[in-house]
């Protein structure tokens, strides 16, 4: 009773299979090569040629391999910036290297060790991400890019005075904090303000103009633009051109022109978007002079 | 049995290569695919043209799903504390975490297509005609399939909110206000899907329980019935046209008298075997078993490959953490209720000073009038019974215009609701310069 034949619906299905199985084939071993070779490890090969160039063979012999990650668990955040950024405390002999095999400066390390701040807290970008341009934040959908210094170019600023807006969101203070010299010069121009203004630290009990102790949480989505405006558009340039020109950028506004410099501007905006409330773990609140 | 106490494949399969006519028997008889399927199977419904397959690539792109899913299970975190976090791990830092997520989007957003081609397929086909041999009744499968299809919706609908996205924790609240614009208990419906008045982590709990285990267990479910059922119907519906010309050419072999596989078949005067394709002649069929298990694994290898490859060149996108403070412009639904969004928008308006509810009418009042339909169409169908199982048959013509224009509306609303609509709900051309809000610095 069997059959035996070999129709054509048989050859075909199994001309069918065939395909399918190849392409699953090659489909896995793309899959498999990504896997083998993540966008980390062209970073890691460098980091210890580097070192073992500048301090001898055997010297990176220690640097750990695969994905690093620091957790900051007061905060829940998660840093993978190590898994590149490998030689982080090397120390002098590679404070000039190129990235990412250049070691930190050592100075602010010794009150924020890495271990227990990580590494975005204070640069921005994205801690998850274990690819290049998605740890830099340089993608759609990432709202803290990293705080580079050709970021801070386009404001007329240094990356050492950009990122003093991640050291004021946790040193909320009026007071003048060490390391952060263009906040607190902002910060002596800023009494100024409370004339019409009410703002952190310093009450205004009839302020005339909006209320500015929180400005820092208004979302960049409510930022408005006005007609004919060509510059970037972000959080900190409006309040850098709003401060040199507040009616060009408000429409309406009673506020006057105060001539700042561009620097002192961006200065002044930078500690305007540090005013928000920030959660931090009791024993993490910055001691006071 | 061959062999004594070394190692034999019969461990693991007990019908390996059988021997005597008995056993070759038995491994047909206990083996599960051959036996799931008929015994003979017509060529013209093992062809590609009868019905494109589409119902069992529809299977299999479920069966993807729940490969990739029963991974996802092991790595995803259901609290809105740790659900972001944890796809961006899977992103990030699970191996091969990023293909098998993307994987899983894509086989579900083409098993969306899938279902909706196979129910096309089936009404162009007539195949849900009461019509048909005795002891059938394809409506009953016909009623399961819009199950089936609205179950799919569901199943997407809840893995939307699942990454904990703005376009997730969006997506859901645009699709649970429309359910809260029913008249009446409106509210009431919302607050039973999110357990709660906002989306949050009562809303995400319910609707992973919901994405993981009820619906899957009730479609698995209803997938075995749905199958089950095409055999109790005599098999497809191109099956009984097969027989009735095999008849008129009287190349049909004679039923065996006395020979009765059902008792339905008896008591209708007609053995199963007369009308069933076995009695076929053998050069009008193919032996079931075979040719359909090497097909459906065919299929299978196919659709897992080329998920599989688009899920590594496509992958699965991750917005901004959901922000209930942060509403984007627009606010717009999964890409397959965007004719429904659509509608919305058009249907709401003002008649003086009353303001007719467009959430209402487009949202909850046409779905369910279309749904409706379906379930009611094979009542409505008047075609004579050999219009079943042909595409586009003479007798057919006016229904299937009908149902035509109604599928290009919803397909024209939807590509307008996914590529021309920008900040609120305005026209917008495609090569228009990007919306996105400013960022921060």
């Amino acid at each position: 009773m069997a059959e035996h034949e070999t129709t054509g619906f048989a050859r075909a299905d199994g001309r069918l299979l065939l395909v399918g199985a190849a392409l699953l084939l090659v489909v896995l071993g793309i899959a498999i090569a990504r896997e083998l070779q993540p966008p980390w490890s062209g970073s890691q090969a460098r980091v210890r040629a580097e070192l073992e160039a500048r301090l001898g063979a055997g010297a990176a012999a220690d640097l750990p391999e695969g994905v690093q990650q620091i957790w900051i668990e007061p905060l829940d955040r998660v840093d993978r910036c190590t898994t590149c950024h490998q030689a982080m405390d090397a120390g002098e002999k590679l404070a000039d290297a190129p990235h990412p095999a250049r070691s930190h400066p050592a100075g602010i390390l010794k009150h924020h060790p890495i271990e227990s701040f990580g590494c975005t807290l204070c640069h921005g970008g994205q801690g998850y991400a274990t690819s290049t341009a998605a740890a830099h934040g340089d993608v759609a959908f990432w709202e803290e890019p990293l705080l580079s210094a050709e970021r801070a170019e386009s404001y007329g600023l240094t990356r050492a005075e950009l990122m003093e807006l991640r050291c004021a969101i946790c040193h909320q203070t009026i007071e003048a904090v060490d390391g952060m010299p263009l906040l607190n010069a902002a910060k002596e121009k800023v009494f100024d303000c409370i004339d019409c203004h009410r703002l952190p630290e310093l009450e205004n009990e009839k302020p005339s103009a909006p209320d500015l102790t929180r400005e820092g949480e208004k979302h960049p989505s409510e930022y408005v633009f006005p007609e004919g405006y060509t510059g970037e558009r972000t959080a900190l340039h409006w309040q850098i051109e709003h401060l040199l020109d507040p009616k060009r950028m408000s429409p309406g506004s009673a506020m006057p022109k105060f001539g700042f410099s561009r620097k002192d501007a961006a200065g002044l905006a930078l500690l305007v978007l540090s005013w928000r409330r920030q959660a931090l773990p009791p024993a993490w609140t910055p001691k006071r002079k | 049995m061959s062999g004594g106490g070394g190692w034999s494949p019969r461990w693991l399969w007990r019908h390996w290569f059988p021997e005597t006519p008995r056993e070759g028997a038995d491994a047909i008889v206990q083996n599960f695919l051959l036996h799931a399927f008929p015994v003979r199977v017509t060529r013209r419904a093992l062809g590609w043209l009868a019905t494109g397959w589409l119902g069992t690539i529809t299977l299999h792109l479920f069966l993807v799903l729940c490969l990739t899913g029963g991974v996802l299970l092991f790595l995803y975190v259901p609290s809105v504390e740790r659900a972001y976090q944890s796809v961006k791990d899977i992103e990030f830092v699970v191996s091969f975490g990023s293909w098998i997520r993307g994987t899983h989007r894509i086989a579900a957003h083409l098993m969306v297509a899938a279902v909706v081609l196979h129910l096309v397929r089936v009404f162009l086909t007539g195949a849900y005609k009461k019509e048909g041999a005795p002891g059938a009744y394809r409506p009953l499968n016909w009623w399961v399939g819009v199950v089936l299809m609205v179950l799919t919706f569901g199943l997407s609908f809840t893995g939307y909110l699942l990454p904990w996205d703005q376009l997730a924790y969006w997506a859901v609240t645009v699709g649970t206000r429309i359910a809260a614009s029913v008249p009446g208990i409106g509210d009431e419906i919302r607050t039973v899907m999110l357990g709660g008045d906002t989306v949050g982590q009562s809303a995400l709990l319910r609707f992973y329980v919901l994405h993981c285990f009820l619906l899957p267990a009730l479609t698995i479910y209803l997938i075995a019935y749905h199958m089950w059922r095409i055999r109790k119907d005599g098999g497809l519906a191109v099956t009984d046209r097969v027989i009735d010309e095999a008849r008129a050419t009287a190349r049909i072999a004679p039923p065996a008298p006395g020979k009765t596989y059902t008792l339905m078949g008896a008591t209708q005067g007609v053995t199963a075997q007369a009308t069933s394709p076995s009695a076929l002649l053998a050069r009008e069929s193919e032996p079931g078993g075979t040719s359909i298990v090497r097909r459906t694994l065919a299929i299978f290898v196919v659709v897992f490959a080329l998920c599989s490859l688009l899920g590594l060149t496509m992958p699965a996108p991750l917005e901004e953490p959901a922000n209930p403070a942060v509403t984007p412009n627009p606010a717009k639904a999964p890409w397959y209720f965007l004719w429904l969004q659509e509608l919305v928008t058009i249907l709401t308006f003002r008649i003086g000073d009353t303001l007719v509810d467009g959430a209402f009418l487009g949202g909850v009042v046409l779905p369910g009038l279309l749904i409706g339909l379906l379930a009611a169409w094979p009542f409505l169908d008047r075609s004579p019974a050999e219009a079943a199982g042909v595409w586009f048959h003479p007798s057919r013509k006016r229904q299937n215009a009908v149902f035509l224009v109604l599928l290009f509306a919803a397909a024209v609303l939807t590509i307008i609701g996914t590529f021309f609509r920008g900040p609120y709900w305005a026209w917008v051309w495609p090569w228009d310069p990007p919306h996105g809000h400013p960022g921060w610095m």
